[in-house]
């Protein structure tokens, strides 16, 4: 499988989409730049810096852009006319998937972890302490893993409709905005663990995993809706799980897809 | 063993179509086999069921002795390919493209890029990007990724698509050396009866997904339709002198001025004494080998091939 990943990122070079997508993992934060100033506390700065990065730049940039990646890199074998050069060496078009969303999966973990970098030179430069680094570095690197495995069921989509780019677009476009739109529902949000959408869905569950974690100043607006939603957090145990068991599911279907089509 | 590759019954079908019907193909150890049939006749099927890159309707393939299905893993490291057209990623350079597939198939000589690329003429660490490649270029790199890990039995579907004559006879050059030194097996497709003739050791000629034929080249030529031909003024008269003076050949009237002998070791010297002596003009006399062409036509009961 190493060889395989080695392989799949050689692929990458001269690629604009790549190396564009991976730019874009600092847009938010730099757009969020002229607000930190205005923050109170090192404790406030961190946390509204960390929440554009996990929330705004995960959930609207990175899963549209893990869905656009994944139809790019599974279909560019059909598109190039390079499978047959594949299974005849062999390889099997299930651990090509697996490579090829494996790749995807380190490609999320290091878009969050650019932006964290990124986040952390900006508090910096401003003149604030990151308060929790470590803990910071572990919810964003967990939040990069979830976000992958979010973005799974949309893959899934976009390859059994083995569609042209512009419909895993219009795809991607939809799904991110369902989630969001979903996910800041305070009704989708107040739902027990069980078999529900505030469950089942990727980013309604990561928003009930990520939001405990949020500085609260008693009294504020804030406080009144954590104190609302606090009896529904989730435990990292709890997200990891659903969401990796959904994960599983849904990497299998790919690969069952994806082996139907013919070569 | 007595077959490298050996199909039994092979068959395709996409829905009502039957691409390929009960195919029984058999290609000995060291030697160049052209599958030889028109556009369509099933030979890229053919080549994607040995390889399992298509699953068989029916019937088996077996190379190296083994099933392909349930043996791939072992097999396919011993064969290289190049199935319709070259499949490569075009943001890569050549060696970048072939140093995936040298990472992929696990070859630890450092060399054997370099090599592949140099046996087929293009260069080694090139800036050219695979999209920039012409189409004789792309032919080349596939035929350096098919040779590559060096393997035992090369199939190859249309190799001399896109090449240039000069290209062609390298090609030609390259694949006979590849069989004689090296002691390659090679399946070799084409619509291009010269090339077929010029570099196969055995034949298959395959027409509407059936296999016709299956012999050697040697055994081809054999069966080919041999005879003299003259061109007199009066054939039948000839005919009756020929009959009477040479122990009663076998002499047919085509039409025409032409008369033909299928004894082809008549001396040709006395018949046309024989004749000029009786007074007929004789203004032709030469001997006739029918093609692989003509065999083809008259093999598939139709018109001719490329």
């Amino acid at each position: 499988m190493g060889k395989l990943l080695w392989c799949e990122w050689a692929k990458l070079k001269r690629r604009p989409l790549f190396q564009i997508a991976a730019l874009t993992s600092v847009v938010l934060p730099i757009l969020f730049l002229p607000y930190l100033k205005s923050q109170g506390t090192d404790a406030d700065a961190t946390d509204a810096m960390m929440d554009v990065l996990r929330t705004e730049s995960g959930f609207l940039l990175l899963i549209p852009l893990l869905v656009i990646l994944a139809s790019n890199l599974l279909f560019e074998e059909h598109d190039n006319d390079t499978l047959k050069n594949l299974v005849c060496v062999p390889i099997s078009k299930g651990r090509l998937v697996v490579a090829k969303l494996g790749l995807l999966l380190l490609f999320s973990l290091a878009y969050l972890m650019v932006g964290y970098l990124f986040g952390v030179l900006a508090l910096t430069l401003a003149g604030w302490k990151v308060d929790g680094w470590l803990f910071q570095l572990w919810l964003t690197a967990g939040t990069g893993v979830l976000l992958w495995a979010a973005a799974l069921p949309c893959v899934l989509l976009a390859v059994w409709l083995n569609k042209s780019s512009i419909i895993t677009v219009v795809l991607a476009f939809f799904y991110t905005m369902a989630n969001y739109i979903l996910g800041i529902s305070s009704n989708m949000m107040m739902m027990p663990m069980g078999l529900n959408a505030g469950t089942l869905l990727p980013v309604p569950l990561l928003k009930r995993w990520l939001f405990q974690y949020h500085v609260m100043r008693p009294g504020s607006e804030g406080a009144q809706l954590y104190a609302q939603l606090s009896p529904y957090f989730v435990t990292p145990a709890q997200a990891f799980a659903v969401l990796g068991a959904e994960a599983a599911v849904c990497l299998l279907l790919i690969v069952w897809v994806y082996r139907r089509q013919e070569n | 063993m007595q077959w490298i590759i050996e199909t039994e019954d092979l068959t395709k079908q996409y829905g009502a179509q039957t691409s390929v019907n009960a195919l029984n193909l058999h290609v000995r150890p060291g030697r160049i086999y052209g599958l030889l049939g028109r556009n369509g006749a099933g030979k890229t099927t053919t080549m994607r069921l040995l390889l399992g890159l298509s699953t068989p309707t029916r019937g088996n393939v077996r190379i190296f002795g083994k099933n392909i299905h349930t043996n791939a893993k072992t097999i396919l490291p011993r064969v290289g390919s190049l199935i319709e057209a070259p499949g490569f990623y075009p943001n890569l350079t050549g060696t970048e493209n072939l140093r995936i597939f040298a990472t992929l198939r696990g070859i630890r000589d450092p060399r054997a890029i370099q090599t592949a690329l140099d046996l087929v003429g293009l260069p080694y660490r090139d800036k050219k990007l695979f999209s920039q490649y012409s189409l004789g270029m792309k032919q080349r790199l596939a035929i350096a990724l098919a040779v590559m890990h060096d393997p035992e039995l090369l199939i190859l579907d249309e190799p001399i698509n896109g090449l240039d004559p000069i290209g062609i006879a390298e090609m030609r050059s390259f694949l006979r050396e590849l069989c004689d030194a090296r002691h390659k097996t090679i399946l070799i497709s084409s619509h291009i009866l010269s090339e077929i003739s010029l570099l196969a050791d055995d034949i298959g000629i395959i027409d509407r997904g059936v296999l016709l034929e299956e012999e050697s080249l040697a055994e081809l030529e054999r069966k080919n339709d041999r005879y003299l031909s003259f061109t007199v003024s009066d054939p039948r008269q000839a005919a009756g002198l020929l009959r009477r003076s040479f122990g009663g050949c076998d002499v047919e009237l085509p039409g025409g001025q032409e008369l033909r002998l299928t004894d082809t070791t008549l001396p040709v010297a006395p018949i046309v004494r024989c004749l000029v002596g009786a007074g007929l003009e004789v203004s032709d006399a030469h001997l006739c080998e029918a093609t692989l062409e003509d065999y083809f036509k008259k093999v598939t009961g139709g018109e001719g091939i490329g």
